[in-house]
């Protein structure tokens, strides 16, 4: 997982490695359930997890499987497309890691139901930016053909294509239910071919905000599909937006914090719910705010502890002081953040001094962190102009303070 | 903003308090003092002042007094909108009338400033300059911050902007070690390396797999080749083990061959039966020889017995007997006591007939009365004492009552003779104690009181009221009488006057304002003319029309004249020409200018016109004010104001309504004295009915006196009347009663005659006195019992005598029937006798048929044992034939023999299936020819050089094993545990802590730099006119000790230098501290102007500055405060007396304002 949030001691302790938990999670609901097999359509880890700790987790997790007799089903995606984890593992029989070329698997059919067919194909390298769709084997007749595939389907602009196939292709492929793997939102197309894209078991991050789920899927005798959509997420992150206009007690602020967080815990079903708090709207304390953030996300935090299995991973703060009827603020204050806006920030000077500040800084950022700092020339200046502009605003806040406000 | 006035209605110690600063000077300076000593409350009416424009502080501290939901601040405001008069309370911003308005009305004027920045910007205290001085320092002189700190007040400016850049140093600084960037660096390492160390990776875990299994093989085989040697060793020991059980198996079969000849086996059972056996044969012998003895001693018994037939046969009538005897005893005991007891009740009869005064009845039976005789004699006799108390008191009562009667009459006339009062008056008192009741409730003398001295108190104040009402003079009737014009035609005229006065105010401030701008722009024209070459288009195009002219006079003339005159003009029109390229901004905006100048005579002309016009209207309402007071009286005065005129009036009322509580007040006295009167004509008319006399002046209260006294008397002589009356009635009660007393008596002397003759009591001559008949009937209770208890006796004797004589003949004739003799005899021994008889035939009878039983049982035991004894012969004979013997004893010795033999068979068998096994051989005779070629001594040589070699092979063994359990170990450590895992999370947390901090960083730095840019561009913007003023400001209050302010480039910055007097010059941060203090003053004065003029001017607040300032200086701040008062409103606040003298110097205009101490 990707928070700040972890940094909380009691937190990492009740959701530390949550992905790990909803994989065993996974394993109890396909045993609870008495399921026939489980399918996992790609990227159970990334292909940097060289960790052997990893593979004997997934090894003894699949074995309880193995004991309650459900078999699995695994391909290979664009991440772990080159694990070597894997290959050192034993499997037991009922495992099938299908290999680089299209296999299809007959399942033992139930008494009196129809016979059924697991077709799948690994990725062998991590890129594959053809469709691997005509690769399959033809459906088997008379048989509940299901196909398992990591696929970034239509793709998203920005991003380069795994397998892309379009959902008319898979409905029209003959096969009768699709389990596709790579893309972390949910998305399910019923219809005489079922596609089920399940989304990822536990978000990782607020870009992956949200309770998530896997697919509970029963085949009827007849062929028919049922899907039920079962949550697993152990926590669930959210964005959750306070507005704050026209309040001008301090106070105040905190109980409406308060309140967004319990609702949004209401509305939350995952156990744990970390938001991220973004306060909007004009106030007389914008200042306030944006001069004592820490004060107020230390309250924050304070509030969510009492709401309950509820943490605050962050606050941003897009609130603004309201607008007054004699045009801009006439005081000097107002009239240098004014200069700001207006002369400063687009001078060259000033972005000739921004650059430098951020070239020295990047050098002494971990590789890791130096995205931060945007990927090429555009986002870079992009970047610090809006670093830029934020920072300016708390200058100017501090300024506002003014001598009589001091340690207040 | 001006503020005219503050009313510190409820706020901090101050209740009520006014401070009116007036209107704004026309001309002069709008300064102001406000002097309080110590405590006085300066700071209170500062923090009250923004209180009211930003609403009272929710923690106020100026509460102590007046709670906070009763504080309240009221103030006259002059605002661009106009004068407004509002007040603050804790629920927001109210007008007069209590509405609430927007705060919008006042932060409008303030231009959007709020409370901090009003504070930092339009105050000044000790404290802002010292800390001003020290930011001049701080900011080393830099320009652009200075003029900022100086408009904005900021005087943290250099210090917060270091701040954020500290905070921001604290993550990262350039060629820094530390920091917290270092630190989470060093903490992804520690993770990195911390990961290191627990994790495996595949190749690692492949190798490691690998390991464990040939360690396996090696393992397994070093297991079996120990097993080998462990094997041939277990042999060894063997064999050497079984060589002397071989030697002992020979022993016993030596034993064996000794016993042969012993029957195979006995037959089961044989040895548990033999004791018992044995035992049986000797108990059998005694027992036999017992019961023989026995039989012989009964029979000899049973012959000894001799029986009694006669005895027996009469033991039957022996019952009868014994219960005649017992009678014949009783009697024998009983008669002689009978006998007295019979003398004794014949002579107590005889005693009780004497006392009857009949000694000679005959039949003393026929005097006994019978019961219904008794009863009725007893019950009157009873009667008779009560018949006899009934007559005694009846008439002892009546005696009494007769003299009870004659008593109260006697006290009756005495009493009607003394109140000599006829009878006929009665009604009429009657009449009297109504009218007496009815008048006691009335209370008109109460009410006459209390009306009385309402008259009086009410008199004074209308005396008060209407001597308030000078100079109008007249009395109250002749208030009521004057003519008043209505209320709403008052207040129309009031409004008209507010509003006129208003307009008044607003266009002759309109006028003004023109007037000065007007002023300052002709002015701005005059300075743009004198610049050369600057000429408006009028003049251009007068020029060149000029030259036109000349051009057509030259080419109609084409002389030498016309050419002069001509070039001359085209070299004007050139001139000009080229005046207007070179000046052409300055000429537009002179154009401009006059066009303005134009515009502002027409506004300057309509605001003088509205003036007029508004002015005419207040004089209109102004004279018709004068005309309503003198419709009311010619009295007052035509100048009152219209608040005097509402006074007047409200007088007025409150005098009429006076009056009207006085009339009331004599009425309620008149009425009272009226029921007064009625009351005491009632009560006399009552009284002369009555007959009861009074004096003719008693008033009302001595009236009622004497009715009740008459009404007292009546009273007691009614109560003597029905005494009498009770008396006579009580003697008629009692003469009743005594007639019926007599009567009874009469009856009980007939009754009681009738009851004597119906017994033998009457035959004597006459009736008997009560006493004699109540004697007679005590002594017949006595006789009746006597005469029964004398035929009972006689009758027992008789009874008694007859039980003897049958006891004597039964007794001889058993007797007779035994044969005894019964001569010489008493009857009672004779009985003893035939008793002893039969119970000794009675013994012999029973002890022979004892001694026959138990001969019979003991015959019968007899033949019990001799069956038993034939039983264990036969058992006997059994055993000694099978072993050839004679006794049991000597079964017993071959039954020990046969055990012997069959464990010592057991022996050898063990001791050679152990030799089979030593050797593994089935048959022993192998195992023997084995044993027997052994070699004992090479087998232990060799056993001791395999000992040797096992141990060399288990040390081996250990080792692989542990070196295999290792190796396992090591696979199975690698586990599916999250450790790895969540150090990844650790260090992902980690990385997101740097980007975030970086953010913060980034954000900080940036926004450093971009104020530092600012503030040089807030130097370029305000420089020009900032620095002028500031350093007129700064020249002024050095007293010219320096010329003034200069700057000078220094890097890329600009920084301020003073310039002094002498030519030389300094930069700010080699200025003294009381210079710098000075210099903070001269940029604040000029940061004020530069918003005055930007802006409309607000208050400036200035609190007690000039502690440390010698009179020179404070005189020259005061000029400094003056000129800044010229474009707004300056308060200055003080405990200094001396600097409202120095102000007064400085400034003649000056309003000093005065707080007093507090009140305590």
């Amino acid at each position: 997982m990707r928070s700040l949030a972890l940094r909380d001691p009691d937190l990492a302790e009740l959701i530390g490695n949550a992905t790990r938990r909803a994989f065993v999670g996974i394993v109890d609901l396909c045993l609870d359930e008495q399921v026939d097999a489980l399918l996992l359509a790609g990227d159970l880890y990334d292909g940097d997890q060289t960790s052997m700790k990893t593979a004997r987790f997934l090894a003894i997790q699949l074995r309880r499987l193995d004991e309650a007799g459900v078999r699995v089903f695994v391909i290979r995606g664009n991440h772990d497309a080159l694990s070597r984890i894997t290959k050192e593992l034993v499997l037991s029989e009922r495992v099938k890691v299908f290999s680089g070329r299209a296999e299809a698997v007959a399942l033992e059919p139930a008494a009196g139901g129809m016979p059924m067919v697991v077709h799948g194909l690994s990725f062998a390298q991590p890129h594959a930016p053809e469709s691997l769709l005509p690769r399959y084997k033809a459906p088997v007749e008379g048989a509940v053909n299901i196909g398992l595939m990591h696929t970034s389907l239509g793709g998203a602009a920005g991003h380069d294509p795994y397998a892309p196939c379009s959902i008319a292709d898979l409905q029209a492929s003959g096969f009768r239910y699709w389990a596709l793997g790579h893309i972390h939102r949910r998305s399910v197309v019923a219809g005489d071919c079922t596609v089920v894209m399940p989304g990822m078991p536990q978000g990782r991050d607020v870009n992956e905000a949200g309770p998530k789920s896997v697919a509970l899927v029963t085949v009827a005798d007849d062929g028919a599909i049922e899907i039920q959509e079962r949550l697993t997420s152990l926590a669930q992150f959210e964005r959750v937006g306070v507005d704050v206009t026209g309040i001008e007690d301090w106070r105040d602020i905190a109980t409406v914090i308060a309140s967004a967080l319990e609702r949004a815990r209401e509305e939350a079903v995952s156990e744990q719910l970390v938001a991220r708090l973004t306060l909007t709207g004009a106030t007389p304390l914008a200042w306030r705010i944006r001069r004592e953030t820490d004060l107020l996300r230390t309250e924050a935090v304070d509030r969510a502890s009492v709401v309950g299995n509820c943490w605050v991973e962050k606050l941003e703060i897009a609130c603004s002081p309201p607008r007054t009827d004699g045009g801009p603020a006439v005081d000097p204050v107002g009239e240098l953040g004014h200069l700001i806006d207006a002369d400063v920030l687009r001078s060259d000077g000033f972005r000739e001094a921004a650059v430098l500040v951020g070239d020295e800084l990047r050098t002494q950022l971990p590789p890791e962190c130096r995205h931060i700092l945007g990927v090429d020339e555009s986002s870079f200046a992009a970047r610090l102009e809006s670093l830029a502009r934020s920072g300016a605003d708390d200058v100017v806040a501090r300024l506002h303070a003014g001598p009589a406000s001091e340690g207040d | 903003m001006r503020l005219r006035r503050l009313d510190l209605a409820r706020y901090g110690r101050f209740t009520d308090h006014t401070i009116d600063f007036g209107e704004r000077p026309e001309g002069g300076p709008d300064l102001h003092i406000v002097y309080g000593p110590n405590e006085a409350g300066k700071s209170t009416a500062l923090n009250a002042f923004l209180d009211l424009l930003f609403g009272i502080e929710p923690r106020s501290r100026y509460n102590f007094l007046h709670p906070y939901p009763a504080m309240r601040i009221g103030a006259a405001l002059e605002l661009s909108t106009g004068i407004r008069e509002l007040a603050r309370v804790r629920r927001g911003l109210v007008d007069d009338r209590g509405q609430a308005i927007a705060d919008g009305v006042i932060l409008g004027d303030l231009g959007g400033i709020d409370r901090d920045a009003y504070r930092a910007m339009f105050s000044l205290d000790d404290d802002t300059l010292e800390a001003g001085g020290e930011s001049i320092l701080a900011s080393k002189g830099e320009l652009g911050q200075l003029l900022f700190s100086a408009s904005a007040g900021v005087a943290e400016m250099s210090r917060t902007l270091g701040d954020l850049r500290a905070e921001a140093e604290g993550f990262y600084k350039f060629r820094a070690r530390s920091g917290e960037l270092a630190q989470l660096k060093a903490e992804l390492a520690g993770l990195k390396e911390e990961r290191d160390r627990i994790d495996t990776l595949a190749t690692e875990y492949a190798r490691l797999v690998e390991v464990c299994d040939r360690s396996s093989v090696q393992y397994d085989e070093a297991i079996a080749g120990r097993g080998r040697i462990r094997t041939r060793m277990d042999e060894i020991q063997r064999h050497l083990s079984a060589l002397p059980r071989l030697v002992a198996l020979r022993a016993l079969r030596e034993r064996l061959a000794s016993l042969a000849g012993l029957p195979a086996d006995v037959p089961l059972g044989w040895r548990e039966a033999l004791p018992g056996l044995q035992e049986a044969e000797v108990s059998l012998a005694t027992r036999v020889e017992g019961i023989d003895t026995e039989i012989e001693r009964i029979a000899g018994e049973l012959e000894a017995i001799v029986p009694d037939e006669a005895g027996l046969s009469v033991a039957g009538r022996l019952e009868g007997l014994s219960l005649l005897r017992a009678r014949h005893e009783t009697a024998d005991k009983d008669l002689p006591g009978r006998r007295l007891e019979l003398g004794d009740v014949g002579r107590s009869i005889a005693g009780v007939l004497a006392r009857l005064g009949r000694p000679e009845e005959a039949d003393p039976n026929r005097l006994v009365l019978d019961a219904s005789t008794v009863g009725a004699l007893r019950d009157l006799i009873e009667k008779r004492s009560g018949i006899q108390a009934a007559l005694d008191a009846a008439a002892a009562e009546l005696a009494r009552a007769q003299q009870q009667c004659e008593a109260a009459e006697v006290r009756l006339q005495a009493a009607a003779g003394e109140a000599g009062a006829a009878d006929g008056a009665r009604p009429a008192r009657g009449a009297l104690a109504g009218t007496v009741a009815a008048l006691r409730t009335a209370d008109h003398a109460a009410r006459r009181l209390a009306a009385a001295r309402s008259c009086e108190t009410l008199g004074e104040n209308l005396a008060e009221k209407l001597a308030a009402l000078r100079p109008w003079q007249g009395d109250a009737e002749d208030l009521a009488r004057l003519r008043v014009a209505p209320t709403d035609e008052l207040e129309r005229i009031g409004r008209a006057l507010t509003a006129a006065a208003e307009q008044v105010a607003l266009h002759s401030g309109e006028v003004e304002r023109r007037g000065r701008d007007r002023l300052r722009l002709e002015a701005e024209i005059a300075a743009m003319k004198d610049v050369a070459g600057v000429v408006t288009d009028g003049e251009a195009g007068a020029v060149r029309a000029a030259r036109e002219r000349a051009w057509a006079e030259h080419r109609h003339r084409l002389d030498t004249a016309s050419a002069d005159t001509f070039e001359s003009a085209m070299r004007r029109d050139d001139i000009v020409g080229t005046g207007q390229l070179r000046h052409g901004k300055e000429a537009a905006e002179l154009q401009q200018a006059l066009r303005s100048l134009a515009v502002l005579d027409a506004d300057l002309r309509d605001a003088r016109d509205r003036l007029a016009a508004e002015t005419a209207r207040r004089q209109g309402a102004l004279e018709e004010l004068a005309g309503l007071i003198a419709s009311i009286s010619s009295e007052l005065s035509g100048g009152m104001t219209i608040a005097q005129l509402d006074a007047w009036l409200a007088h007025r009322d409150r005098a009429l309504e006076v009056r009207t509580e006085l009339r009331r007040a004599e009425r309620a006295l008149r009425d009272a004295e009226t029921d007064a009167g009625t009351a005491r004509t009632t009560l006399r008319g009552a009284l002369d009915a009555a007959g009861v006399r009074y004096g003719e002046d008693d008033g009302f209260e001595a009236l009622m006196v004497l009715a009740q006294q008459a009404l007292d008397r009546e009273a007691t002589l009614e109560g003597l009347r029905s005494a009498v009356e009770t008396g006579k009635a009580d003697v008629g009660a009692r003469q009743q009663a005594l007639r019926g007393a007599r009567d009874a008596d009469g009856n009980w002397m007939a009754q009681w005659v009738e009851a004597c003759s119906t017994s033998w009591l009457a035959e004597d001559k006459e009736i008997p006195a009560v006493p004699a008949v109540r004697e007679v009937l005590e002594a017949l209770a006595l006789l009746g019992p006597a005469l029964e208890r004398r035929s009972g006796l006689v009758d027992r004797i008789a009874k008694m005598e007859d039980d003897q004589a049958a006891f004597a003949a039964e007794v001889t004739d058993i007797a007779s029937a035994v044969g005894l003799p019964a001569e010489g005899l008493t009857v009672l021994q004779l009985a003893g006798l035939v008793q002893q008889r039969v119970r000794d035939a009675q013994d012999a009878a029973s002890a022979a048929a004892k001694a026959r039983a138990a001969l019979d049982e003991a015959q019968q035991r007899r033949r019990a044992i001799a069956e038993e004894l034939a039983v264990h012969q036969a058992r006997k004979a059994e055993m000694t034939a099978f072993f050839g013997v004679d006794s049991v004893a000597a079964v017993g010795h071959r039954l020990r023999d046969v055990d012997r033999r069959s464990e010592l068979l057991e022996q050898a068998d063990t001791a050679e299936r152990e030799i089979g096994e030593a050797v593994r051989l089935d048959s022993i005779e192998a195992a023997e020819a084995v044993l027997d070629t052994a070699d004992r001594s090479g087998l232990e040589a060799e056993l001791a050089e395999l000992e040797a070699r096992f141990a060399d092979e288990d040390q081996r063994v250990r080792d692989l094993f542990a070196e295999h359990r290792e190796a396992e170990r090591r696979v199975g450590a690698v586990g599916g545990d999250d450790a790895v895992a969540l150090i990844e999370e650790k260090r992902r947390t980690t990385l997101l802590e740097i980007e975030e901090k970086a953010d913060r960083y980034l954000r900080l730095r940036l926004g450093v730099i971009a104020a530092e840019q600012a503030l040089r561009a807030y130097r370029d913007r305000h420089r020009g006119s900032m620095m002028t003023r500031a350093s007129e400001a700064f020249r002024t209050i050095s007293r010219a000790a320096y010329a003034g302010l200069d700057t000078q480039p220094d890097n890329d910055r600009e920084i301020l230098v003073a310039l002094s007097a002498d030519g030389g010059s300094k930069v700010a941060t080699e200025l003294s501290k009381g210079t710098r203090f000075q210099l903070y003053l001269a940029l604040r004065v000029a940061g004020y102007h530069e918003f005055a003029q930007a802006r409309r001017p607000v208050p400036f607040v200035a609190d007690d500055i000039m502690e440390t300032f010698d009179d020179f200086r404070a005189e020259e701040a005061f000029r400094l405060f003056s000129e800044m008062a010229a474009a707004g409103q300056v308060i200055y606040l003080t405990h200094h007396r001396h600097l409202c003298a120095i102000a007064q110097q400085i400034c003649p205009s000056v309003r000093i304002h005065e707080l007093e101490r507090s009140p305590k």
